[in-house]
């Protein structure tokens, strides 16, 4: 006759027969609860890899305050300012796949490190080593590339210390590093720009307590200035596209989600930094095919999937406003300033006659 | 002499009916910018075959959604063309100050004064905001080149002038609402300027229409048009067109 046990009472989400086997794809939800709730008034702003770019664009779909400091001129012509990556992010820092990452885009927007290997010639076109596809074909001068980077360390200052709640999806733990002073490229150089040197460069493979001291000297500093701000973590389910080590790419990839899902759940120890399980939501087993052909795109249904929930948990209200425009092309002044000039030019026939 | 020859080809229509087969007519056909070579034809006394879009009664018609040259104007592209279509673009990007003022680099002059306190576009947008602004004329110009006409020449937009405050009386503020009403900074305009020849003088090479640049002694030490040849904030004078007129005699000797 078997015992009580602290099973006796568990409720459903535990246990796998009520809150997998027996639901369907769409009613599995990995996230039970979150203490977190995000208000209309909220800015928030989102940070990581490529499966990031999901959450922000959902952020704005759904009329959520997305906050962006660093927005497209509005004279830009939108499928332009798209190309350039305005409003991808809060600022145009592009994918961050890596925690080490994140806190050196911090710490040199502060000025507080200057990497050495700072910018990647190609062909008379300007690269940005910390974000070598942030335009097409790079910068056309030294000059523009010096003064765009002023602009854009300011708006990830005025994002960081004007943010509410902060959403980092945690993405890689493999990079690429200079051997001179430790700074990390989002890519391999000789990828997307630069030229791979094996001399220059080393390949790096962050550990828990990597992850986990990058990130809480982040948040840290984040706090000295904004100490009230809130952080979402979440991990990326999109797999690596391509190990650094002489490995299977799938071993690699169970590694590096290992590493990094242990690391949320370390950081999620601490004050205002909550947990939610995109991984989970995707990969879980039973939560139904949410990748394409490829096995590493997630689809659409997958995204829609862990946002409904997202929503769903941390703003139950819905949605709080209409969404807001992606870039540019509201404006009026194109409209108007040509108004003007026509208007010159009809004023240049009066001295015609 | 070469600007004696031209002026009495530029005497048009009188002397294609006088008789000679060797001077075709030349038609000088743009926007506004057309006008100061009409001015100084006029000034000077000869007969200058102009056709200003603004002066044409529906100059332009539609056909398949796309905007074409109407009949009349059509039939005046002979002999040799010269186009100042469009030329304002950079104007309708950044005369008026924009409520978020910017500023950019200029490749092919990187040195030149920077705004610290405006926002930095980079260039490659600026160009792709100047250029859908210019698109339709650059169409127009390859219209020119594809109808009958036998050499077809494009001038520049004359420079900016650099006395904003000079200019700014003479601005039709009524109908800018979104700003503060003032002109932009100088060397934007110099910028954006030169921008708009180069997207022009690009647009020319691909398509075999030879660009004259601005005349060399129109401008200033900083590459600003001289107060002798200024006419009004988008336009150059008489003066000014009549050195065009010597550099399209020189093209076309």
């Amino acid at each position: 006759m078997p015992s009580r046990h602290p099973y006796d009472d568990a409720p459903g989400y535990r246990r796998w027969r009520s809150a997998v086997a027996d639901a369907a794809p769409a009613a599995i939800d990995p996230v039970v609860a979150m203490d977190l709730k995000i208000s209309p008034e909220d800015r928030v702003v989102t940070a990581g890899s490529c499966f990031a770019q999901h959450i922000a664009r959902h952020l704005r779909l759904n009329g959520f305050d997305f906050l962006q400091t660093e927005t497209a001129h509005p004279i830009l012509p939108p499928a332009v300012a798209e190309a350039f990556q305005y409003g991808v992010y809060s600022a145009r820092y592009g994918n961050i796949y890596t925690t080490r990452q994140l806190r050196q885009l911090q710490q040199r927007a502060y000025g507080r490190f200057a990497p050495q290997e700072d910018v990647w010639m190609h062909e008379g076109r300007v690269f940005d080593p910390f974000r070598p596809t942030i335009q097409p074909n790079g910068f056309a001068t030294l000059q523009e590339f010096h003064a765009d980077r002023r602009q854009h360390f300011a708006a990830v200052r005025r994002a960081l210390e004007t943010m509410d709640v902060f959403v980092f999806t945690l993405g890689l733990t493999e990079c690429w590093a200079s051997r001179d002073d430790g700074a990390v490229f989002p890519l391999c150089p000789g990828v997307a720009g630069g030229v791979y040197d094996e001399a220059r460069h080393q390949f790096n493979n962050l550990s828990v307590a990597e992850v986990v001291a990058d990130f809480t000297a982040f948040l840290n500093d984040v706090r000295a200035l904004n100490p009230k701000v809130k952080v979402v973590l979440t991990v990326s389910p999109v797999p690596l596209a391509a190990t650094g080590l002489d490995r299977h790419v799938i071993v690699s990839t169970a590694y590096s989600k290992a590493v990094l899902r242990v690391a949320a759940e370390t950081l999620a120890g601490l004050d205002e930094v909550h947990y939610f399980p995109s991984y989970e939501v995707v990969t879980g087993p039973g939560a139904g095919d949410y990748f394409t052909k490829d096995r590493r795109t997630v689809t659409e249904a997958g995204v829609e999937q862990v946002m409904r929930l997202f929503f769903s948990h941390v703003a139950p209200g819905g949605r709080p406003k209409p969404p807001s425009p992606i870039t540019a092309g509201s404006d009026d002044f194109l409209t108007q300033s040509r108004a003007v000039v026509d208007a010159i030019c009809d004023e240049a026939l009066l001295d015609m006659d | 002499m070469l600007i004696d020859g031209l002026m009495s080809r530029l005497k048009g229509r009188t002397v294609k009916a006088a008789a000679s087969a060797e001077a075709a007519p030349i038609v000088c056909i743009g926007h506004s910018h057309v006008s100061c070579v009409a001015m100084a034809a006029a000034v000077d006394g000869f007969d200058l075959t102009a056709i200003n879009f603004w002066l044409t009664p529906e100059p332009f018609v539609e056909e398949d959604g796309e905007r074409r040259f109407s009949p009349v104007v059509a039939e005046a592209l002979h002999g040799d063309v010269v186009s100042f279509i469009g030329g304002s673009a950079h104007d309708m990007v950044g005369l008026p100050v924009h409520p978020r003022p910017f500023d950019f680099v200029l490749p092919s002059a990187p040195d030149l004064p920077l705004d610290e306190i405006a926002e930095i576009i980079p260039v490659d947008g600026v160009r792709a905001a100047v250029l859908s602004v210019a698109q339709e004329y650059l169409d127009l110009i390859g219209q020119v080149k594809a109808s009958p006409a036998q050499r077809v020449l494009h001038a520049s937009p004359p420079p900016p002038y650099a006395d904003g405050a000079a200019m700014a009386p003479r601005i039709p503020w009524g109908l800018f609402k979104v700003g503060a009403r003032e002109v932009s900074p100088k060397f934007l305009r110099y910028k954006l300027w030169r921008l708009h020849c180069e997207i022009i003088e690009d647009f020319c090479q691909n398509t075999g229409v030879v660009f004259i640049p601005h005349p060399a002694e129109a401008v200033d030490v900083h590459g600003f048009l001289k107060p002798e040849f200024y006419e009004d904030p988008g336009h150059a004078n008489a003066a000014y067109g009549r050195l065009v007129l010597a550099q399209i005699g020189r093209r076309l000797a």
